[in-house]
C-alpha cells in the first residue's frame, strides 16, 4: 500500500514543529488527504494520553547509591585547595583581560632585562675578539685605564722617594708629567666619566688633577717643601687606594 | 544565546577533573531517566548511565563541539541503552537454548519462581495506561523506543532526535508515528 509522503508530518504538526507556512500547508492537505486526516486522528487521540503519563521514580536508596558511585568517580572539586584553585583560575586558567595584559607585559619586561643584561655582559668579549673593531666606550676604558697607570706609577714615585737624596729624579717627575700630557689626559678623562656619570670617578679625576697640577708645578728652589706637601697630600687623600680600585674593576 | 555548558566542557576539555564533576551532577538524572526509559528498569538503568558518563569523560576530548554538549551526552547514553538491550535480548535468547536443569534443587526453584510470577501475570489483566505504554515500548525495536521516549518523556524536537539518533529526520517522524499508532492498536485491543 502507498503511503502518503506528507504522512510523517503529522508528528511535528502535533507537537508544534512546523513554521506557519508549513503549518498551513500541512492544513490544508489535511483537508484534502483523507489517509493522512486519519492517522492524524489516531495520533491525537493518543499521544496526549502518553504524554500525560509520569514515569515511575526510582527508590531512593538506589538513587542515593547511583548519586555516590557518580560523585566517586567524577568529583566536583579538584583535590587542591579553593584558595589555590581560585589563583590558577584567575592567574593561569581562564585570567581575565586586564591580568592577561599585565602577564604579557610581565613578561616582555623580564626577556628585556635577560637580554639587556646578557647583552652588557657579552660586549667586552665580544669586542676584543673583533681584533681593532673598538666601540668609542672601550677606547674610552682604555684611555681611562692606561691615564690611571701613568698617574698611580708617578704618584707611587713620589710617595715612595726621598726629596732630600733624589732631588733629580723629582725634576725627571715633573718633567715626565708634563712630558705625558698628563693634565690634557685628565680633562678629557673628566669628560668620559661625566658622560657615563660616574661621579666617584669624576672625584677621584679631581683629585688626581690638584696633586698632578702640583707635581707640575715642582721647581728646584722649592723642591723639598713642595714635594712634602704633595707627599702629605697623596698619603691623606688615600689616591693611590682609590685608583688601584678603578684600574682593579672594570669602568 | 551562550549554552552555560560551554565552559564547563571547556574546563573539563582542559583536565578540569571538577568540571566535569559539575557536568555530571548537572546531567545525573536526565542520563538515568533516558537509560531507564529504554532499557526498562532502574537497575539496568543505573548501569548504562554510569557507563555513559564513563564513554563520555573517555570520549570529551574528542568531541568537537558542532551539537551541544547536552544532544552529545544523550547519544552517547542512547547508544549505551540500546547496545544494552541488544546484548541482553542475545543473553536472554542463549539461556532459552541451554538444556533444562536435571538438579532437583534447581527444578524446585524453577517452580517456586514461575508461582511467584503468578500474581504479576494476574496484574497484566488489569493494566493501566502506564504498564500499557511500558508494554507496548518494550517490544519496540531499539531505536524506535527511543525516538519515542526522547519524543514524549524528554520533550526533545524532531531534528534533535535525529543528531543523537544519527538518523534522518524523515525517520525519526516515521519511528514517533508508528510507535503511536501501535500503542494506539494495543489500547483498541485491550478495551
Amino acid at each position: 500500500m502507498k503511503t502518503c509522503s506528507k504522512q510523517n508530518l503529522i508528528v511535528d504538526y502535533f507537537f508544534g514543529e512546523l513554521n506557519e507556512i508549513q503549518k498551513t500547508e500541512f492544513k490544508k492537505h489535511l483537508a484534502n488527504c483523507e489517509d493522512c486526516r486519519n492517522y492524524f486522528e489516531a495520533f491525537a487521540s493518543t499521544a496526549p494520553l502518553i504524554k500525560e503519563q509520569k514515569r515511575i521514580k526510582p527508590k531512593p536508596e538506589m538513587l542515593n547509591l547511583y548519586y555516590q558511585a557518580l560523585k566517586t568517580k567524577y568529583p566536583t572539586r579538584k583535590k587542591f585547595s579553593f584558595r589555590t584553585k581560585d589563583l590558577l583560575d584567575f592567574l593561569i586558567i581562564k585570567p581575565p583581560f586586564p591580568i592577561r595584559i599585565a602577564e604579557a607585559v610581565v613578561v616582555l619586561m623580564i626577556g628585556i632585562f635577560i637580554g639587556r643584561a646578557t647583552i652588557w655582559k657579552a660586549e667586552p668579549a665580544q669586542q676584543f675578539t673583533n681584533g681593532n673593531d673598538y666601540t668609542t666606550s672601550h677606547v674610552s676604558e682604555l684611555i681611562l685605564n692606561h691615564y690611571l697607570q701613568e698617574t698611580e706609577m708617578i704618584l707611587l714615585d713620589v710617595a715612595n722617594t726621598n726629596p732630600n737624596e733624589d732631588e733629580q729624579v723629582f725634576l725627571n717627575l715633573s718633567q715626565l708629567a708634563q712630558y705625558r700630557n698628563l693634565l690634557q689626559k685628565t680633562s678629557l678623562c673628566r669628560e668620559k666619566a661625566e658622560e657615563a656619570n660616574d661621579e666617584k670617578l669624576v672625584t677621584l679625576i679631581d683629585d688626581i688633577e690638584l696633586i698632578l697640577l702640583e707635581i707640575c708645578n715642582i721647581e728646584q728652589r722649592t723642591l723639598t717643601e713642595k714635594v712634602n706637601e704633595i707627599r702629605e697630600q697623596i698619603n691623606e687623600s688615600n689616591l693611590l687606594f682609590e685608583i688601584k680600585n678603578f684600574t682593579g674593576e672594570e669602568i | 544565546m551562550k549554552n552555560p555548558d560551554d565552559k564547563l566542557v571547556k574546563n573539563a576539555k582542559m583536565g578540569d577533573s571538577g568540571a566535569f564533576g559539575k557536568l555530571v551532577k548537572r546531567y545525573q538524572n536526565k542520563v538515568l531517566y533516558l537509560a531507564y526509559d529504554i532499557v526498562g528498569n532502574y537497575y539496568d538503568a543505573q548501569d548504562v548511565a554510569q557507563n555513559a558518563f564513563y564513554q563520555a569523560f573517555k570520549n570529551l576530548p574528542y568531541f568537537k563541539e558542532q551539537s551541544t554538549f547536552s544532544t552529545w551526552l544523550y547519544r552517547i547514553t542512547t547508544n549505551a541503552a540500546i547496545d544494552f538491550q541488544r546484548s541482553k535480548k542475545r543473553r536472554q535468547a542463549a539461556s532459552l537454548n541451554q538444556p533444562m536443569s536435571e538438579n532437583k534443587e534447581d527444578r524446585e526453584l524453577i517452580d517456586t519462581l514461575r508461582d511467584s510470577a503468578k500474581p504479576f501475570d494476574k496484574k497484566i489483566e488489569n493494566l493501566d495506561m502506564k504498564e500499557m505504554i511500558k508494554k507496548t515500548t518494550d517490544k519496540l525495536p531499539p531505536q524506535q523506543r527511543a525516538a519515542f521516549v526522547l519524543k514524549y518523556f524528554h520533550d526533545k524536537p524532531t531534528e534533535d532526535i535525529a543528531e543523537i539518533l544519527n538518523c534522518d529526520p524523515i525517520t525519526v517522524r516515521g519511528h514517533i508515528l508508528r510507535a503511536t499508532l501501535k500503542l494506539k492498536k494495543q489500547l483498541k485491543a485491550e478495551k
